[in-house]
């Protein structure tokens, strides 16, 4: 919603879309639903509401907000869940900001939402993806592999990376994109571990998929399951477990066309 | 080698450059924990426990962060449990389901469902243990503050 539309609605209203967008970017950006909570109650502390409640579903926020005798309810639509700390972070000390300087309008805390919004990566794209390789060799180092299996699991890792990446920002099925990667990842790091001749041939190849492990979705979904959000909760294990099968599929795929056999 | 991953996937996460650092060595303190848990003090010990013990050093270690630093304790707390993620076992579990999948039905191998059981059983006991890890300075410290 604009700005000069924004200005148009209710003051009750303007406070209920403001709390509504601050809770789809936390969902959005990696924000488990106890999270959405607080933050969202801190936020309506802000502006002195009567009444309060939020709705948290995986892909959907319900917001209701009381001032008076006027009551508004409205419900937002959450895209796809991927992983940002730095705007969560952003956004928590907004909030703690605003708190501590006394009062704000729902428009001003509706610029400062939309600028967290729009703020940039921070970080560019090669060292993302240099870092990523990194990771993986170091989870196959932690699993026992050589150095040359850390070397082949590494670029193996990069490149499945960057694949997925191109892929997502073309709009492939999520799914997709993880099936590509791992079967890119798995296939490189297992040429290049044949080529270098290591000693932990496995170790490289199964390590190299790893980045796709949907690490933060999965501790949410627990988390959330441990805290009463069994809705949420089940729907986002769902996820995680179908990520896991695409990843399995592409390992698999990549394994019968390099001719190992890993695990029987 | 564990910091070197936390502060890949902490990269991956987009963490802000100025806690880097500490969710690093929270990766590193994590996983060293559990190594020295199993291989000094208990060898006995489930992954799991091990795992939850570990992953509440962490979340302790980053409650102290968070309060220095002002910035929500999870920044420190979940790339440094990520490292801890029982991704092999879980890969390795869905390859042997897959494999019991493919099998004729008359060549079923109960050896292969128990595998696959046990593999399922420790990844799944090993991730509610790491939530329940970092979550515990919150359910020790802020008991009484209220849910929405």
């Amino acid at each position: 919603m604009n700005s000069s539309r924004f200005q148009e609605q209710g003051s009750v209203e303007q406070v209920c879309i403001v709390i509504l967008e601050l809770a789809r970017i936390l969902l959005e950006n990696g924000a488990e639903t106890r999270r959405v909570f607080e933050t969202t109650r801190e936020a309506s502390r802000l502006f002195d509401v009567d009444e309060f409640n939020v709705l948290v579903t995986h892909r959907s926020v319900i917001v209701t907000v009381g001032i008076d005798t006027v009551t508004v309810t409205r419900n937002k639509r959450v895209g796809t869940l991927t992983v940002n700390l730095s705007k969560v972070a952003n956004i928590s000390s907004l909030i703690a900001g605003a708190k501590k300087g006394g009062k704000v309008t729902p428009l001003e805390l509706k610029e400062q939402l939309d600028a967290v919004e729009a703020s940039l990566q921070p970080y560019h794209l090669s060292v993302i993806i240099i870092m990523v390789g990194l990771a993986c060799g170091g989870f196959c180092r932690i699993a026992g592999g050589d150095w040359l299996a850390f070397a082949a699991c590494t670029a193996g890792a990069s490149a499945g990376f960057y694949a997925r990446h191109k892929m997502v920002k073309a709009y492939f099925e999520p799914m997709l994109c993880v099936l590509v990667g791992a079967f890119l990842s798995a296939m490189i790091s297992s040429s290049l571990a044949r080529v270098f001749g290591t000693a932990t041939f496995s170790n490289s190849v199964a390590a190299s998929v790893l980045y796709l492990v949907p690490g933060i979705p999965m501790i949410n979904a627990v988390s959330d399951l441990l805290k009463g959000h069994m809705l949420t909760g089940i729907a986002r294990s769902v996820t995680v477990l179908l990520t896991a099968v695409f990843v399995a599929l592409g390992l698999i795929l990549a394994m019968k066309l390099s001719g190992l056999s890993y695990y029987g | 080698m564990a910091a070197l991953a936390a502060v890949g996937f902490a990269i991956l996460f987009r963490t802000p450059l100025r806690v880097i650092a500490y969710s690093s060595f929270c990766g590193a303190l994590g996983v060293g924990a559990r190594t020295l848990w199993i291989s000094e003090l208990d060898p006995q010990i489930q992954i799991a426990t091990a795992t939850f013990l570990a992953a509440a050093i962490v979340g302790f270690t980053a409650e102290l962060l968070s309060r220095r630093l002002r910035v929500p304790p999870s920044l420190f707390s979940v790339p440094g449990v990520i490292p801890m993620v029982p991704g092999g076992v879980m890969f390795h579990a869905i390859v042997v389901w897959l494999k019991i999948a493919t099998t004729k039905p008359g060549d079923f191998s109960p050896e292969l469902l128990g595998q696959a059981l046990s593999l399922t059983g420790t990844s799944f006991l090993c991730l509610c243990a790491l939530v329940l890890g970092i979550a515990t300075p919150a359910l020790l410290l802020y008991r009484r503050r209220p849910e929405v």
